[in-house]
């Protein structure tokens, strides 16, 4: 005689309920399905709330957050252009070695990798720092979300927002205004609940503002093979891409303004 | 010129005496003129013209289905002439007031009793050295002219000629162009004529029924059973097997050169003018105007026929002239028919193509970009048919491009993602172009190569890069007094669906049961009573589907997301549901 089983054992022991995971599809990749990126997202995004200076967190709320649609249409974003698919073709990882910072160093003032190396140093961050995706299935969407977080740093340096929480939510804002990708708006919404009203009101004030208004009218930045202009004036390639330069905010901060 | 005379025998008397068809008599004859005038008679020609006893010398025709006049045409008609009864002569004589007995003695010379000047009693012409009206008007009449040689004219000619009704009326054919290199066509295998049509089975078989289908040559005629449709933006798609078909298992539409068809319909015309069945066809003669008839004949009521002037300087009269003449008709124009519709700013991009692999040859693809749908249509031998509806100005770029760029580009519309097309049409670079392709193609499933979109082009056949305009036309109606359109001229659809050339089959089917209707009952073909029928019968049926291209063109020219997404959910609700697919493929395949 067949044992009598409870409903539910019998549900989840059928093999329709057992999650079927597609193979790994890039070296690094954890297949996941919607209820497991559903759980990642509520786990990192409570986590990163608390805990902002935790940038694994923060970078796994970005993959578990990571809509297809959004990603594919950033991904579209660099396919529509010569060098972005250029970077998508090539697939180019900036680490520390890559691009050689002590050279950097020695660039000439204002060149853009003499900025970023100053950047580097005054912040005292290394571009080896970046974790590897890991939770996003398409294998060139997770290139394209590696790529960003890697240029992450460059783009602190040609805004000359700092690493401080209020720079990073500004920043995060224009990226968002940039690249659509759905954790830097989560990040710029939801984060400033946890800042003092004073600072609160500077970024709804001056850098909201300066960051949909440059990020949506800005050229793709996700699109700049930052390896390749290294040697160019900053403020040069600002003007090009339609992008001024913020308040600096840490002045703003030393001086306690909350408007302009 | 070539030109075969056979007379008729066949002696039609209908019931009442208006619908009489037209004393075919000597001049029943297919005359197809290449390169050169019809016969314009001279005064002294009118009695050769009957008889054919003298004419410009006929040269060898080497096609193989065309009745060889091997001996002379002057042998034909003395033996014709020789045949001319007592019967014949008095029946002519009521109509010419001639003594039969005096005509018997030169029945040699005539048989409309043209033979000398003074015994003729003639409406309004002089009496010596000028060509007596009344006879040219009896010649120049004809009960059918057809405006228009191409497929649907041609085949209107041939299921008139088909039918034992209606095979005895009197049928002119005009067309503009030369037919004779329709006529002569051997198809050389590794040229592709970059016009060709896909034909349904319902077409087919009324081609069948009326003897055409079996002149046509087999090894240029491509038969797919299985057919892939989807969406370039979202790649939902639809398939259709032959299990979808009714019956089950037939062909789903063969793929020919129009040439082909024209080349049939044309070596059955002969073979039917060899049995005394034939069509004086007017080729390289283009209608210079049609007008109400001023001319009057004994005893046929002529004012409400069409006259229509033709570039030879010669004159037809029509008991009913059918506007065949495409979109541009200037047979609707007489008939003061209004059409309507518009244009799709979509120009239609045709070529000729080579596949790499001459594999899966039963398949026809059609992917709809936002620009347009693009098709790709399987020809024999490994060829195929490139139906690319895209923006004019995208047209022009694509036939600028050298042929590699070109082949690359059509592979890359059928499997990159807008983005990547989008790209590439930028480019102007045939390397460059090569290497985004392949990088990107590189990126897709190897399975899908065949399954779900196309095998790849390896060539572009030289100078069979062409476009056209795209357009929806519809007249407000297809017949008036004395005319009837078939065709591109009644209406002219997206080729989205591969249903122009069958739609104008469909009308050619009605109007001949029609027609053959009117005469078996003796009534007036011209009569607009008459055409009504015909009109009624073909106009909702066109109507509809004209109507289904137009919002599937509609609905697919877009990439506005709810709607692709919308679009997408209702074909793959449709794709899943198999009756339905039966159900559509039933009214395109129209069996």
């Amino acid at each position: 005689m067949r044992p009598k089983l409870p409903l539910l054992t019998a549900v989840s022991l059928s093999r329709r309920y057992t999650p079927q995971l597609s193979p790994s599809r890039y070296p690094g990749h954890v297949p996941t399905n919607m209820f497991q990126k559903t759980l990642l997202a509520v786990g990192s995004g409570v986590t990163a709330f608390f805990n902002p200076r935790r940038g694994d967190i923060i970078a796994t709320l970005g993959e578990a957050t990571a809509l297809p649609f959004l990603m594919y249409r950033l991904r579209d974003v660099m396919l529509s252009d010569a060098t972005g698919r250029r970077i998508l073709r090539e697939k180019p990882r900036i680490t520390s070695k890559s691009l050689n910072i002590d050279a950097l160093r020695k660039y000439p003032a204002n060149s853009v990798g003499k900025v970023y190396s100053e950047w580097l140093d005054l912040e005292g961050v290394s571009p080896d720092t970046r974790a590897p995706v890991r939770y996003i299935d398409d294998p060139e969407c997770a290139y394209v979300m590696q790529r960003y977080r890697e240029c992450h740093d460059f783009y602190h340096a040609i805004t000359g927002l700092p690493i401080i929480i209020e720079g990073e939510i500004a920043l995060k804002m224009f990226e968002f205004a940039n690249t659509l990708i759905p954790m830097t708006g989560i990040g710029a919404l939801l984060a400033p609940s946890r800042l003092k009203p004073k600072q609160r009101e500077r970024l709804i004030n001056i850098y909201f503002p300066w960051a949909i208004k440059n990020g949506a009218t800005a050229k793709p930045l996700i699109n700049i093979y930052w390896e390749e202009i290294l040697m160019k004036d900053i403020q040069e390639l600002r003007d090009e891409l339609g992008i001024e330069k913020p308040p600096n905010l840490r002045e703003l901060r030393k001086l306690k303004i909350s408007h302009l | 010129m070539i030109r075969f005379a056979v007379t008729s025998r066949s002696c039609f008397r209908a019931a009442a005496k208006h619908c009489r068809p037209l004393r075919s008599g000597c001049y029943f004859s297919s005359t197809i003129c290449a390169g050169g005038k019809a016969p314009e008679p001279t005064e002294s020609e009118d009695i050769v013209r009957h008889t054919h006893s003298e004419g410009p010398p006929t040269p060898e025709i080497d096609h193989p289905n065309a009745p060889k006049p091997t001996e002379s045409e002057d042998a034909v008609h003395s033996d014709r002439n020789a045949e001319v009864t007592l019967d014949d002569l008095k029946r002519v004589s009521k109509t010419t007031d001639l003594d039969p007995t005096k005509l018997k003695d030169q029945t040699k010379a005539s048989y409309f009793g043209v033979a000398s000047n003074d015994s003729l009693h003639v409406a309004g012409g002089s009496k010596k050295g000028v060509r007596p009206l009344f006879s040219r008007i009896q010649n120049d009449a004809y009960d059918v002219v057809i405006v228009g040689g191409g497929v649907s004219g041609l085949t209107l000619a041939a299921s008139l000629k088909a039918s034992p009704h209606t095979s005895a009326l009197k049928v002119a054919l005009i067309e503009g162009m030369s037919l004779e290199s329709a006529a002569r066509w051997d198809p050389s295998p590794d040229q592709l004529s970059n016009r060709v049509s896909s034909i349904t089975p319902a077409s087919k078989s009324f081609l069948e029924k009326i003897g055409v289908w079996e002149h046509v040559y087999p090894e240029r005629v491509q038969e797919y059973d299985n057919m892939h449709v989807w969406d370039g933006v979202s790649g939902s798609r639809i398939q259709f097997d032959s299990f979808h078909l009714h019956p089950v298992g037939q062909s789903m539409a063969y793929m020919t050169e129009n040439i082909n068809l024209q080349h049939a319909l044309l070596s059955y015309l002969s073979e039917s003018a060899a049995t005394g069945n034939s069509v004086t066809i007017f080729d390289n003669t283009k209608v210079e105007e049609i007008t109400p008839t001023s001319v009057a004949l004994e005893d046929v009521d002529l004012s409400s026929w069409p006259s229509v002037r033709m570039s030879n300087g010669s004159t037809v009269y029509a008991r009913l002239l059918i506007g065949a003449d495409g979109v541009n008709s200037p047979v609707r124009s007489y008939a003061g028919i209004e059409s309507r519709g518009w244009d799709y700013g979509q120009h239609g991009l045709v070529a000729t193509l080579t596949m790499e692999w001459n594999d899966r040859q039963n398949v026809a693809w059609q992917r709809f970009l936002p620009t347009g749908p693009i098709a790709l249509l399987p020809m024999p031998d490994g060829k195929a048919s490139l139906v690319w509806s895209t923006t004019p100005k995208l047209a022009a770029h694509l036939k600028s491009l050298s042929p590699e760029a070109f082949c690359t580009l059509v592979n890359a519309a059928f499997r990159l993602d807008m983005t990547d097309l989008n790209y590439l049409y930028t480019r102007f670079n045939a390397e460059d172009i090569s290497a985004e392709f392949e990088w990107r193609d590189g990126l897709l499933p190897m399975e899908d190569e065949g399954a779900k979109f196309p095998l790849r082009v390896a060539e572009v056949q030289e100078g069979s890069r062409a476009s056209f305009p795209l357009r929806m036309r519809h007249c407000d109606s297809y017949v008036a007094p004395r005319v009837a359109l078939v065709g591109d001229a009644a209406h002219s659809t997206h080729p989205l669906a591969g249903q122009g050339l069958n739609l104008g089959q469909g009308d050619v089917a009605t109007l001949s049961s029609v027609l053959e209707k009117a005469v078996v009952r003796g009534a007036d073909i011209g009569d607009e009573v008459v055409l009504q029928e015909y009109w009624a019968e073909r106009y909702p049926v066109n109507h509809v589907m004209l109507g289904v291209i137009d919002k599937l063109q509609k609905l697919y020219c877009t990439d506005a997301a709810p709607i692709v997404a919308l679009r997408s959910v209702g074909l793959d609700v449709v794709n899943s549901l198999d009756w339905v697919k039966t159900m559509i493929m039933k009214q395109a395949t129209g069996v």
